[in-house]
């Protein structure tokens, strides 16, 4: 990654409520190439979606910012930049408009940002649609007809309607079956080949991250604690929160089982307590140290790889060739 | 080993009357469930697996909904008498839990009062202590570190992983001999997922308790079930040890599916199943997957009969039909 496409520049989010400040972002710097893929993963709360939308423009961060191809981006965008950012949310059953039909639904963006000439419009949606794999007879239908993974093809259709450089994938085949879901990644990763796509796609399964990711960050409480490549995030995951995350996916070879980490049962000999600032996860971490308590570890970075740990694990895992 | 098995599934169908004409969702699937183990019924969307689980507990609607064949419960039979006999089994004998343990908790009360009212409805205590005595130590043995605090909260002041402990806690309560759990943690994390997963089978082997669990997820088969039964379009496809099943897949939905599961190793190329699963008001005949199977053969309209290829390992589907009784080795 020489140039990077997109930069996130010390992004912070936080959100006041009445009774408690929620720090949903703290310090969050990350970069990705153009034609790449940056996983973002970590567990509900963690942040992901949150910066999700600070790249799409939807949500203004309260610190720091967001560099597209070189020009940080105001907090109002242009009609312009919008363009180049768009969106394919996680429930194909909601991100459709249900009074809409689909080629209607699929036809707006181009006719926002007037793409195509008026009487061409149409044409253009059908060559779309055909090339996520949804035939013409649905033009005229309404997404009530259509089936889970046949609404995400059409809000993909949407997204790259736009013509975007950039599209931020938020849980996109979460509420797919699995055999639907290979459909939809074979799409995705097809679509950034072809157009030089580049993808922010947030997830939290680490097969799937796996499956799509050049970059993988993981997020623990607003904060990213591992960045690296795929393979050396999950071939060396330094990050106690890492490790927790591989040794409790399930997975499905007896291969896999054994090369999976198994996390240490073993509580923390009394070095933990609760007072402010440290690390967040020292609290279910099996190799907190005193010093946990205390600092909140800084990332890290020895090559591409970068981690935010007082007392990282050392372990390397042999995972078995697919 | 001659035990009668504690549930028993006898060539079931299910049928709902919809505007599009009958619509069968279940086509004549059989199984059993011994006492104390834990079986798996897998599949996607709209395989029937939790048709399945409301037949049992006779749920359906009966005036759309109609079943043939058998259910038996520790020899009882269940569907005769309009389902009445279910009645007297639900939540005493048979537990469920289903999938987002915060939408199964009355969000008016606290989790004490519904604690409560769960334990004298199962005659377990008569006075309002002696049941949040059994409250604390229901929730103290699922690994909740301050009981008395959590039985005074009310839903939206505990978190995912700690509503699904109290829901667990609460259908484990005066051993039920069957638990049906329907896609049990998955809208929650994988780290508590996995603890919710291991947190019924320490409970369910302490108690003794049967576990038909209901899954889209063939990782969580793997990790949590004895045996599996494999769901396509409301048919039972392929039922084997989950050894037996995950070491050697026979049947080419099994097969298919298996490889449409991201993996964690390097280099994982997703294959896609071609095709959709088929609107069940008008099924193919015979075996449903031939639409989409690459085995399809012109005699996979006709019902695949059931082989059982060795160590109770069956398939349904035509490519076995010759193998019947052949020897295999043992894992």
């Amino acid at each position: 990654m020489t140039t990077p496409f997109l930069e996130i520049h010390d992004v912070s989010m936080t959100f006041r409520t009445a009774k408690r400040v929620v720090h949903a972002l703290v310090d969050v710097d990350l970069a990705v190439g153009r034609g790449e893929t940056l996983v973002l993963v970590g567990e509900s709360g963690s942040g992901k979606s949150t910066l999700g939308e600070i790249v799409l423009g939807t949500l203004q961060p309260t610190g720091g910012g967001v560099v597209l191809d070189g020009r940080t981006l105001k907090p109002t965008r242009t009609k312009a930049e919008r363009r180049r950012i768009q969106l394919v949310q996680q429930n194909p059953m909601t991100s459709l408009n249900p009074r809409q039909t689909i080629a209607s639904s699929v036809g707006l963006p181009i006719r926002v940002h007037r793409l195509q000439p008026k009487g061409l419009v149409a044409t253009r949606v059908e060559a779309l649609l055909a090339s996520v794999g949804i035939s013409s007879e649905h033009l005229r239908r309404f997404p009530a007809v259509l089936s889970g993974g046949q609404r995400q093809r059409v809000a993909l259709a949407r997204a790259l309607a736009a013509e975007p450089d950039l599209i931020v994938l938020d849980e996109p085949t979460s509420a797919l079956d699995v055999s639907v879901q290979a459909r939809v990644l074979e799409l995705l990763d097809r679509e950034q080949r072809q157009r030089g796509l580049t993808y922010i796609f947030i997830t939290h399964d680490l097969g799937v991250a796996r499956s799509v990711g050049t970059q993988i960050a993981v997020l623990y409480r607003g904060r990213i604690v591992e960045v690296g490549p795929a393979v050396a995030v999950f071939a060396r995951p330094r990050h106690w929160y890492t490790v927790l995350l591989l040794s409790s996916v399930p997975v499905v070879s007896a291969a896999e089982a054994r090369a999976r980490p198994t996390w240490p049962s073993a509580a923390p000999a009394g070095a933990i307590d609760q007072s402010e600032g440290g690390c967040a996860f020292r609290g279910r971490c099996p190799r907190a140290i005193a010093v946990c308590n205390s600092i909140t570890p800084p990332l890290v970075a020895t090559d591409m790889h970068a981690v935010a740990c007082h007392n990282p694990n050392q372990d390397v895992i042999a995972w078995p060739a697919a | 080993m001659n035990r009668s098995p504690l549930l028993q599934v006898e060539d079931l169908s299910l049928t709902f009357r919809t505007v599009d004409g009958p619509s069968r969702v279940l086509d004549g699937i059989s199984f059993t469930v011994d006492a104390g183990e834990r079986l798996a019924l897998v599949g996607e969307s709209g395989c029937g697996k939790s048709a399945t689980v409301r037949t049992i507990l006779g749920l359906n609607n009966p005036r759309t909904a109609f079943e043939t064949g058998a259910i038996r419960f520790a020899g009882q039979p269940l569907l005769e008498n309009g389902g009445r006999a279910v009645e007297k089994l639900r939540g005493e004998r048979i537990a469920l839990i289903v999938q987002d343990p915060v939408a199964s908790l009355n969000p008016m009360f606290t989790i004490g009062n519904q604690m409560d009212a769960i334990i004298r409805r199962k005659g377990l205590a008569r006075s309002a202590s002696a049941a949040r005595r059994i409250a604390r130590e229901a929730l103290a043995a699922v690994s909740i570190s301050d009981p008395e605090r959590l039985l005074s909260a009310y839903p939206h002041q505990i978190s995912g992983g700690q509503a699904q402990r109290v829901i667990i806690a609460s259908a484990l309560l005066g051993n039920p001999e069957l638990l049906l759990a329907d896609e049990p943690g998955t809208a929650l994390d994988v780290t508590v997922q996995a603890q919710t997963l291991r947190l019924m089978e320490d409970l369910a082997a302490r108690s003794g308790t049967a576990i038909l669990l209901i899954t889209h997820n063939l990782g969580v088969v793997r990790e949590f079930a004895d045996r599996v039964c494999v769901m396509y379009a409301g048919q039972i496809v392929e039922s084997a040890s989950v050894a037996d099943l995950f070491s050697s897949p026979l049947h080419p939905y099994t097969r298919a599916l298996l490889d449409a599961v991201p993996r964690l190793g390097e280099g994982s190329r997703l294959k896609a199943i071609d095709g959709s699963v088929p609107n069940l008001t008008e099924a193919p005949s015979g075996c449903r997957f031939r639409t989409r199977c690459p085995s399809a053969m012109p005699h996979c309209a006709q019902p695949a009969p059931r082989t059982d290829v060795g160590n109770k390992h069956e398939v349904a589907c035509w490519l076995f039909a010759d193998r019947r009784d052949t020897q295999r080795a043992q894992p």
